[in-house]
């Protein structure tokens, strides 16, 4: 079990369907379970999409 | 044409949604109550009933008050007995004079609990000035009531020019709509005290006793045409019935409603819509557009409406609904809760 | 439920994901742009998460895009797509004698054939809401004497966390507490809408399923039936830049399978996940509302854990069912009709005395149009 907060609510979730999550981690919390730890993949993804499909661009 | 309970099969039972502040709570007060007790007062369904006599005017109103549990962050079931009536009478325009208390014990309560529960009435009605003059005690065996149950009344003062304040028939187009701070602290307050909900979210319910504060805006010529407080079925609940009765719209802003981010956070952890969520120190008041900046900086000033802002305004155009602008810019219509929230799983 | 954890302070690991990120009003203004720009033709879309259903009305979406772009709901909704047979199960159970009943909140009020949870537990059944299958677990610690049962429903988001439940129970010889399996899978449920014709273009994938499945899954949609799929994260930013990433794929003519949500999703999804559902269920045909039987589509319970299978353990007799007349939640979940519709939506069918399913579910296509009153002002 570990404890996580959620914008300053802090709640206790089991890490038993992740590996190796570490304190700082941010995860994705579902009915009590940590179910992935997230990546900040998609901000680079987000700012890569707005480069390659802003209106400028095209 | 609404079915009255009473003709319904005789199997029908009383459900939690009956008192959720809903739909479903108003057709049992229509069909049941408002049919039996059916008298001019009642039928108008404001906080306080209005008594008018020729020398002065006094507003009169009762709450009873069931909470699990009866200990909460913020206070506890004694506290918000004295507020929530308390609370009524001035949203009515009313000063705030006399309160009766009933208890109903169950058998079994610790002593020193119910002695916490009756100092923190005290201490509140301290606060409030106003004075408990009159009560009783009735004990009733174990699991027949959970732990204490508290009904108070009350009654207080009302001047000519604030007899409307209550009703919702002064508002009109062009006037805004001001709320006196964040909203959904009491409702999530006590669900996460609950039992099945492991949180610690550091929420505290904001009740408290709005007398002082309503006193301060409702000066002399104060421009206000409705107050009424956001308990039970939350901000949303008061503006679709006053948008519903006066047949006018409402349209509020997401952006300007505060909310402390553990609140949010926990509401969307539960899937709770916050507007719908309770609140024990929060009205809405309707002003005058001209005299907002006067009535908000009156509230600013006060303790109890720091974070007071104009969320919105009452429109001419969707008559009898309340449509919201989003954080993104979206639009979308409140709707009155029909039943109870429920947490949801995804 | 999508909750980035933000670090505690002074341990800022990266400046990510904040959730005024993606909600901010001036990149969705851009993405909204883009998506005015890019669609030329009608496209229909469909979402097949409850999360979404109740993300694009919370944030009123559908009026801010423009008229070509339609967007429908799909069979996401666990609770909208368990049978009533299920409900009624969970009903014949909660009324044994030694028996706690334990419960997600939103599949309380889902009407039955002839009652539901809610009024059992106004008779007096003892009916418990919880929000983990954890929480039924410690209550089965806590009450000995009884039989806690803890309705399982959901797709791959949740069946994981009720296969480690079990697992939870077996190892700490937990013999009082037990599940009913109604979990999904969401994969078969795509397909029998693409070859039941219904007209799509694109599905906005589940980001929560596909965090354990991954996205290979989609795969065949995209291959047999020409129907792409991006999986979207649950705010405004990532319900819009998966709308434009469809719109691109129906510009292009090339549907495919791309993740939106990649800080969650990866394309082999949560494997360790995956192997503990697999321990404890076993693939079945199963029943959907409005559906009906879908093969290999269900999660029963492996024999091996069969002493937690409340199906094994529990033997009731479960009351003939009898659907109701006019309800149209078979028609809505498949997105072929609008829950406006349907001659009981407003009149007889209401939150609080909801008829069908799609009703009692916050996430539910006919609960959100109820409460966010959507297409009034469009």
């Amino acid at each position: 079990m570990a404890e996580v907060s959620v914008n300053g609510v802090r709640l206790e979730v089991s890490l038993q369907l992740v590996d190796k999550a570490k304190p700082g981690d941010y995860v994705l919390v579902h009915t009590g379970y940590a179910l992935q730890i997230l990546s900040d993949e998609d901000v680079t993804l987000a700012n890569k999409f707005m480069e390659h499909e802003s209106p400028n661009s095209t | 044409m609404l079915i009255t309970y009473m003709e319904m099969e005789n199997s029908y039972k009383i459900t939690l949604n009956h008192g959720s502040g809903g739909k479903m709570m108003h057709e049992l007060i229509d069909s049941v109550f408002l049919n039996s007790f059916s008298n001019g007062k009642m039928i108008q369904q404001t906080d306080s009933a209005i008594i008018k006599n020729a020398s002065t005017h006094h507003a009169f109103t009762t709450d009873s008050f069931v909470v699990d549990p009866i200990f909460f962050p913020g206070g506890d079931i004694g506290k918000l007995a004295v507020c929530g009536t308390v609370n009524d009478l001035a949203v009515s325009g009313a000063i705030p004079e006399y309160l009766s208390c009933g208890f109903i014990l169950e058998e079994g309560l610790e002593l020193g609990e119910l002695l916490i529960i009756v100092h923190s009435m005290a201490a509140t009605a301290r606060v409030a000035g106003v004075t408990i003059v009159t009560g009783d005690t009735k004990v009733v065996p174990k699991e027949k009531c959970d732990k204490l149950f508290i009904n108070t009344s009350g009654i207080g003062r009302v001047s000519d020019e604030n007899l409307e304040l209550g009703t919702g028939n002064l508002v009109e187009v062009g006037d805004v709509v001001i709320l006196n701070g964040g909203i959904a602290e009491h409702g999530m307050a006590i669900l996460c005290e609950r039992e099945g909900i492991n949180f610690h979210s550091g929420i505290e319910s904001d009740c408290a006793p709005l007398n002082h504060l309503i006193h301060e805006i409702l000066s002399n010529d104060h421009g206000i045409t409705f107050m009424r407080d956001a308990t039970r079925g939350g901000v949303a609940t008061v503006l679709c019935e006053l948008s519903k009765s006066r047949k006018l719209g409402v349209e509020i802003w997401e952006n300007e409603i505060s909310i402390r981010e553990n609140v949010a956070s926990a509401c969307e952890i539960l899937g709770f819509d916050p507007l719908y969520v309770a609140n024990e120190g929060k009205f809405i008041s309707v002003v005058k557009a001209g005299k907002a900046g006067q009535v908000l900086e009156k509230m600013k000033a006060h303790e109890l409406g720091r974070e007071a802002k104009i969320i919105g305004k009452v429109v001419d155009n969707n008559p009898g609904l309340v449509v919201l602008e989003t954080s993104i810019g979206g639009k979308r219509v409140i709707e009155p809760l029909a039943g109870e929230q429920l947490p949801r799983i995804c | 439920m999508n909750h980035p954890i933000p670090p505690e302070a002074g341990n800022s690991m990266t400046k990510m994901l904040t959730t005024q990120t993606y909600r901010d009003k001036k990149k969705i203004g851009e993405i909204l742009e883009m998506i005015r720009k890019r669609s030329s033709k009608k496209i229909r879309l469909m979402e097949v998460c409850g999360g979404h259903t109740m993300a694009i009305h919370k944030f009123g979406i559908p009026g801010l895009l423009p008229k070509n772009v339609i967007l429908k709901s799909g069979p996401g909704c666990p609770v909208c797509v368990s049978d009533q047979k299920f409900i009624d199960r969970a009903i014949a159970i909660a009324r044994k004698e030694d028996v706690i009943l334990t419960t997600f909140g939103d599949l309380i009020r889902v009407p039955g054939s002839t009652s539901s949870l809610e009024k059992e537990r106004a008779k007096g059944c003892d009916i418990r809401i919880v929000y983990s299958s954890l929480d039924a677990l410690k209550i089965a610690r806590q009450n000995p004497e009884k039989r806690v049962v803890f309705l399982g429903i959901g797709f791959e988001t949740t069946a994981p966390t009720s296969a480690a439940t079990i697992l939870k129970a077996s190892k700490s010889k937990i013999d009082n507490f037990c599940l009913l399996s109604a979990h999904k899978i969401m994969p078969p449920a795509m397909e029998a809408l693409a070859f039941d014709g219904i007209r799509i273009d694109g599905f906005i994938g589940p980001g929560h399923v596909s965090t354990i499945t991954g996205s290979g899954i989609y795969q065949i949609l995209a291959d047999n039936h020409g129907i792409g799929c991006v999986i979207s994260g649950f705010e405004p930013v990532d319900i819009l830049q998966s709308i434009l990433m469809l719109i691109n794929q129906k510009e292009q003519g090339e549907p495919k399978v791309e993740i939106e949500y990649s800080r969650a999703v990866k394309p082999k999804g949560n494997e360790k996940a995956q192997r503990i559902m697999e321990e404890v269920f076993y693939l079945s045909d199963d029943c959907w509302r409005g559906f009906g039987d879908i093969p290999m589509s269900g999660l029963k319970i492996r024999k091996k854990y069969a002493r937690w299978d409340a199906e094994k353990v529990l033997h009731v007799t479960v009351e003939k069912t009898r659907y109701k007349k006019g309800c149209i939640c078979g028609e809505v979940l498949k997105g072929k009709k609008s829950p406006t519709e349907c001659r009981l939506f407003k009149s007889a069918c209401t939150p609080a005395t909801p008829i069908g399913a799609c009703m009692v579910s916050s996430e539910g296509a006919c609960h959100a149009h109820y409460l966010y009153g959507n297409g009034k002002l469009l």
